[in-house]
């Protein structure tokens, strides 16, 4: 499973990629934070240094995923800016690194005044304790997703070599794109794939 | 290059040379291989000892995001990640300051291997420990150098053992090399040294076969001057002196003489000034003294020194000795393949006549003798010519008297008188004694006898 395009060396082993869902790539806070949203010039000051602390006061610990995450790829397409900034706060270490979904979402969660990276799926799935922040003031609702105003949108899918797929594999990844798959998929906080 | 003994020196020199560059590349491979070894890898083990300092504090990040005020005292929570963290590693020592610079004595940790001397100076890496865009503290991390001094030793010794293995191969393999060439060089020189000496000994010959030459050269030019000037001279008298005084100046002697055969004498016809006492008897007998004995063999005669040679006249050694003269060369004056003489020439000093000298005073000797013989010949001319216009004149006038006689001579048919010009009768006798030289001697004959003697 992928939530990012091929790297240009993937691309020549023949692998097929299957989009199965979308998910909202959100900007989540530990519940202590009282700020309810952000936007893309206070994400970027944040990771700059120049914005330290909440509108409460408290600061603002901040946690980052490493270089090619697939939230650091969303976070840099789409936000101005956005690339060097975190460039340069990684080259310095200035932030909390950490290298898996699980982790950040694990750190994010118990961590008072955090701010971090994880997606509407994840949260929803395994109903974890972060509090999700509007980006520019929008929230990142399927509606919203599928409206195209939250703009933030990781889209996952299989990668199999299609000659070596096993029949229950082939059965699953049918089951996954039908109309029962979507249902499933939607109440675990995904939107079935275009 | 070249030594006392006229052999090169090229090993010695070339040994007293390498020998410190040897020692130098030896002592240099044996040190600098272990050295760099040791700086190398030291640099690499603080490398790795900055590693693992970051990697320590990247756990002590997550220690302080659990717990940022009291990160100093989870001292469970710090052994749990120092376990985890020294596992396989080969670190001796860690220090934890917070962000005073204070060490942190609960997450001190030191091995017993870091007390080792060879831990003394070991490499130590440091880390900041950055939160939340901040340094809280930093960590140093020592490790253990003992197996870095442990191989750099080894490769000490093997690096030790090559420097003087190459150093031996260094210092022995040239001299060896430059030693075999030296012989070889050697050869060389000595086989340019004899072509040399070959070259030396043929430029002294072509210089001899040149000085030769032009002491010919010379040779001809002086014979041919003389030649000029006897050629000039036509009274035998300025001949013959001219003939001593060439022999005395091309031979470069003090005084010369000539002797010409004269029957059984040979009698002096010429000679310097200087020579007139060595000469003083005018005539002596062929084979007498060394002018006779160069008449009577042919052959020329040298003597280094007058004094110890008995052939020579004892009245005319007397007056060498008296006036000083050693030397002497005489050469017969041959005209035809006969000698008609001799030309000697007298030195003060010893002196021993070449066979160049003694060739030049034959050559000149021969001009000489031509010039001799020429004067004799037009003196014999001069008198033939003398006598023959004596006999011309005598002739002519016979002719005169012959013409005087010729034509019709008037005579009576009675008495026999004879008209001459004046056209008188003249008596026959008297006629012809006028007229041809005639003597007539009056007598009678025996018819007229008879006629006027009847009885």
């Amino acid at each position: 499973m992928i939530s990012r395009p091929l790297r240009e060396p993937e691309k020549g082993l023949g692998l097929t990629v299957l989009p199965y869902a979308r998910t909202a790539a959100i900007i989540g806070a530990h519940p202590t934070v009282t700020d309810d949203r952000i936007t893309f010039e206070e994400r970027l000051q944040i990771y700059k240094g120049t914005k330290t602390r909440w509108s409460d006061g408290r600061e603002i610990i901040v946690l980052t995923r490493e270089p090619g995450d697939t939230s650091i790829e969303v976070l840099e397409r789409e936000i101005p800016g956005f690339a060097p900034a975190y460039a340069e706060s990684h080259k310095a270490k200035r932030w909390t690194t950490l290298y898996t979904d699980q982790g950040m979402n694990r750190v994010l969660a118990r961590t008072p005044y955090a701010i971090g990276f994880s997606d509407m799926g994840t949260i929803t799935a395994e109903r974890l304790p972060i509090k999700v922040l509007k980006m520019n003031g929008v929230l990142p609702t399927p509606e919203n997703v599928l409206s195209g105003r939250f703009p933030l949108v990781k889209r996952l899918a299989f990668v199999f070599l299609k000659d070596k797929l096993p029949d229950g594999a082939k059965a699953f990844l049918d089951f996954v794109r039908s109309s029962e798959g979507g249902k499933v998929l939607r109440a675990s906080g995904y939107l079935p794939a275009k | 290059m070249t030594k006392r003994d006229g052999t090169i020196g090229l090993g010695r020199l070339l040994a007293n040379r390498l020998y410190p560059v040897t020692l130098a590349v030896g002592v240099l491979v044996s040190i600098s291989l272990p050295a760099t070894y040791y700086v190398l890898e030291s640099r690499a083990l603080s490398r790795a000892a900055t590693i693992h300092a970051q990697a320590l504090s990247e756990h002590l990040q997550s220690l302080i995001l659990e717990v940022p005020a009291l990160w100093k005292y989870q001292a469970y929570k710090y052994m749990v990640i120092l376990q985890e963290f020294l596992h396989y590693k080969a670190v001796t020592s860690v220090r934890v300051l917070d962000e005073a610079g204070q060490p942190v004595t609960l997450y001190e940790h030191r091995s017993a291997e870091a007390e080792a001397w060879w831990n003394r100076y070991a490499p130590v890496g440091s880390a900041p420990i950055i939160f939340n865009n901040r340094k809280v503290g930093t960590v140093h991390v020592g490790v253990s150098q003992g197996h870095l001094l442990a191989l750099t030793l080894a490769l000490l010794l093997l690096s030790a053992a090559l420097g003087v293995g190459l150093a031996l191969v260094m210092y022995r393999l040239p001299i060896g090399v430059v030693k075999g060439m030296e012989a070889q060089i050697q050869g060389l020189i000595e086989t340019v040294e004899r072509s040399n000496a070959k070259l030396q000994r043929e430029a002294k010959e072509a210089d001899t076969l040149l000085e030769e030459a032009n002491r010919e050269r010379r040779r001809l030019a002086a014979l041919n001057e003389v030649s000029r000037r006897l050629a000039a001279l036509h009274e035998t008298g300025q001949i013959l002196s001219l003939i001593v005084n060439e022999a005395a100046r091309l031979l470069g002697t003090e005084g010369a003489g000539l002797r010409m055969v004269d029957g059984e004498d040979l009698v002096v016809r010429a000679r310097t000034e200087s020579v007139a006492d060595l000469m003083a008897r005018g005539r002596i007998k062929v084979g007498e003294s060394l002018s006779g004995l160069i008449v009577a063999t042919g052959e020329p005669v040298v003597v280094e020194d007058l004094a110890g040679d008995a052939r020579y006249d004892v009245s005319h050694k007397r007056a060498a000795l008296e006036q000083g003269f050693h030397g002497f060369l005489g050469v017969p004056l041959r005209v035809q393949g006969q000698t008609i003489g001799v030309l000697n020439v007298y030195t003060k000093a010893r002196r021993r006549f070449t066979p160049d000298e003694t060739s030049l005073l034959f050559a000149f000797a021969d001009l000489a003798a031509l010039a001799i013989e020429k004067g004799r010949l037009l003196r014999e001319a001069e008198a033939g010519r003398a006598l023959l216009a004596d006999r011309v004149i005598a002739l002519e006038e016979a002719l005169a008297g012959v013409k005087r006689l010729q034509g019709l001579l008037p005579i009576c048919a009675w008495c026999r008188k004879v008209r001459n010009d004046q056209n008188y009768w003249q008596q026959v006798d008297s006629y012809f004694a006028e007229h041809a030289e005639v003597r007539f001697s009056h007598g009678i004959c025996p018819d007229c006898k008879k006629k006027l003697s009847p009885a």
